[in-house]
């Protein structure tokens, strides 16, 4: 009896038993705005992500207007004759990506291996931010690395030995052609590769983490080794997420800026060798936006950043849709 | 020798059972500095079923994955003592982990399909040690998976992936990949905890079957299972073995309050 008469009193100072004491900012009506503030924050970023896409549109419209799908396929860019293609930006973007997957990929897989499986315990999480760093670098920083250190070097002890050796080889002395500059789009897709070494191979670590560990085990159990858990278990196991990985290395490959624009020698043209200097479409922009005077060529770098935008949409919702097949 | 001689011995084999697998001698392991197991020592039965059983946390599990030096997956986890199969301490060093997993199969608490088909989950396995033909291939296929009862219902579908099948038939499946490899000891790790009961029917009439064939060491929670599947029963506590005795000697008749305890259901 005693206890029902103390709740009782206890319950009379805040009035009705099913009401909390008023409090500031701790209302139904608080909760309400609350709700809506968020749900509104959340609409703001698609708004952006539309506006983006709609005012691009509206600023390539000229351009688009004018050559049509033949922006595409067309490798003139002359601002002279206005004459405006984006083929050469295209193809160079392309080419460094390919190249910085080319050579990331493997040695993201290595590492990401190594850390997940092979690694002592205490190395594991200092690699692992060692990564991280890596990713944390500024873009200009591997520009300038690129352009004052690795060009040089490049062009001195790896360039011109290739281009040598390969000089009376039919087809590959035409890939490694040109006067050894440093330079180029080679250059530009190896720095690009760094770049996007420590995204890729942190994802991949996480991904690999997702096996479990039974099952790794079940394949040590019948005496199968590192090599042979990683190539029949691990690997198939997590496919998709792999892939997801390289597809969001290529997605900031394909839109890096700043590092590209100062090593690949920024030349609107199409060559068959990786040696020779090139343009991608960022960097293409970053170069002459402050020269466009005319509207049809800042238009015409518009529909370039448009078609970017697109591309690396495209690239990075791939990603996404991989990697998050592995997490459910 | 006389013929009562003969005699003699052949009934003191029967009433001391089988010839000794494995023979377990002063083991004790450590996780770190935890001192997981204490002093076993132990004998297996060749072609012998034994269950291990013991509350959680016991040691039972530890103990098993000592016998294909599955720990060694993991830094700072240490076994000292001695541990012989074939005349051979398999915690030696030198021995041949490869070759000692081949000899000494395990199955796991869960399901664990390779991601591959049903026909490669066997084949896989012994395309580590062995290059047969590919008709060779396809009979120890076969062979394998008849003997782990699960040839008929997947006959049909061998090139599906093995994480297609059902959660019972994946650990058939298991089974038969670890048997594939002509293994000598069969270490099971709880097998059935994650199916459901007509899978786990399925999987104890199927080591009954096996039992002829194999020396087999299975760790279970189930009392009735380990009653229903074994000969032997090792009773463990804290990192001990309180009793070992013929399983309906165990089950009937526990000589240890504690093991009493346990099967009763005082604690667990």
């Amino acid at each position: 009896m005693t206890l029902v008469n103390n709740r009782t009193k206890a319950h009379d100072e805040t009035a009705g038993e099913f009401q909390r004491p008023p409090r500031f900012l701790n209302g139904e009506a608080f909760n309400k705005t609350f709700k809506w503030l968020s749900i509104g924050a959340a609409l703001f970023v698609l708004m952006i992500l539309g506006g983006f896409f709609v005012s691009l549109t509206i600023g390539a419209w000229p351009a688009l207007k004018q050559f049509g799908f033949g922006f595409i396929w067309s490798s003139d860019w002359n601002p002279v004759t206005e004459k405006f293609g984006a083929l050469p930006a295209i193809a160079g973007t392309l080419i460094t990506s390919g190249i910085a997957i080319l050579l990331a990929v493997p040695l993201a897989f290595a590492i990401a291996v190594y850390i997940t499986q092979l690694a002592p315990k205490w190395l594991r999480h200092p690699l692992g931010i060692a990564i991280e760093l890596l990713a944390a670098i500024p873009s200009i920083i591997y520009g300038m690395w690129g352009l004052f250190f690795f060009a040089p070097m490049f062009a001195d002890y790896v360039q011109g030995p290739i281009i040598n050796l390969f000089e009376n080889v039919p087809v590959l002395s035409t890939i490694f052609e040109g006067p050894a500059i440093g330079i180029g789009m080679a250059t530009a897709g190896i720095v690009l590769a760094v770049m996007i070494l420590p995204f890729i191979a942190s994802v991949m670590r996480d991904v690999i983490d997702t096996v479990p560990k039974r099952l790794k085990e079940s394949g040590f159990a019948i005496g199968a080794t590192d090599w042979e858990v990683t190539k029949a278990i691990i690997i198939p196991h997590c496919r998709t997420g792999l892939a997801g990985s390289i597809f969001l290395g290529l997605g900031r490959a394909l839109g890096e800026t700043m590092a590209v624009t100062f090593i690949i020698g920024n030349a609107n043209r199409i060559t068959a060798s990786i040696f020779a200097p090139g343009n991608t479409i960022a960097s293409t922009i970053a170069n002459e936006f402050q020269e466009a005077y005319t509207e049809i060529h800042s238009s015409s770098l518009i529909a370039l950043g448009l078609l970017l935008f697109i591309i690396t949409f495209i690239v990075l919702a791939i990603a996404r849709m991989m990697l998050n097949r592995i997490s459910t | 020798m006389t013929p009562s001689e003969m005699l003699n011995i052949e009934s003191s084999q029967s009433t001391l059972t089988t010839d000794i697998d494995i023979t377990v001698r002063d083991l004790n392991f450590y996780y770190g500095n935890s001192h997981a197991l204490k002093d076993i020592n132990l004998e297996f039965g060749k072609k012998e079923t034994t269950a291990i059983i013991g509350p959680s946390g016991c040691g039972k599990s530890t103990l098993l994955r000592i016998f294909n030096r599955i720990y060694t997956l993991y830094p700072g986890q240490e076994a000292k003592g001695e541990i012989i199969i074939n005349g051979e301490n398999i915690l030696d060093p030198k021995v041949n982990v490869a070759a000692l997993r081949a000899k000494v199969g395990m199955v796991f608490q869960a399901p664990t399909p390779f991601p591959m088909s049903i026909y490669d989950n066997i084949a896989y396995g012994i395309r580590l040690y062995e290059k047969p033909s590919r008709r060779e291939m396809d009979e120890r296929v076969e062979k394998a998976l008849r003997g782990a009862a699960l040839w008929d219902e997947v006959k049909d579908k061998l090139h599906a992936s093995g994480q297609s099948l059902s959660g019972g038939q994946q650990q058939r499946l298991c089974i038969a990949r670890t048997i594939a490899l002509k293994p000598q000891v069969l270490l099971l790790d709880e097998p059935t905890s994650a199916l459901d009961p007509v899978s786990t029917t399925k999987i104890e009439d199927l080591l009954d079957d096996l039992r002829d064939e194999y020396t087999i060491v299975i760790v279970t929670h189930n009392m009735q299972q380990a009653a229903r599947v074994s000969q032997k029963t090792v009773f463990m506590y804290m990192g001990e073995v309180v009793e070992v005795a013929q399983t309906d000697e165990m089950f009937l008749r526990p000589k240890e309050e504690r093991t009493k305890n346990y099967i009763t259901g005082r604690f667990g």
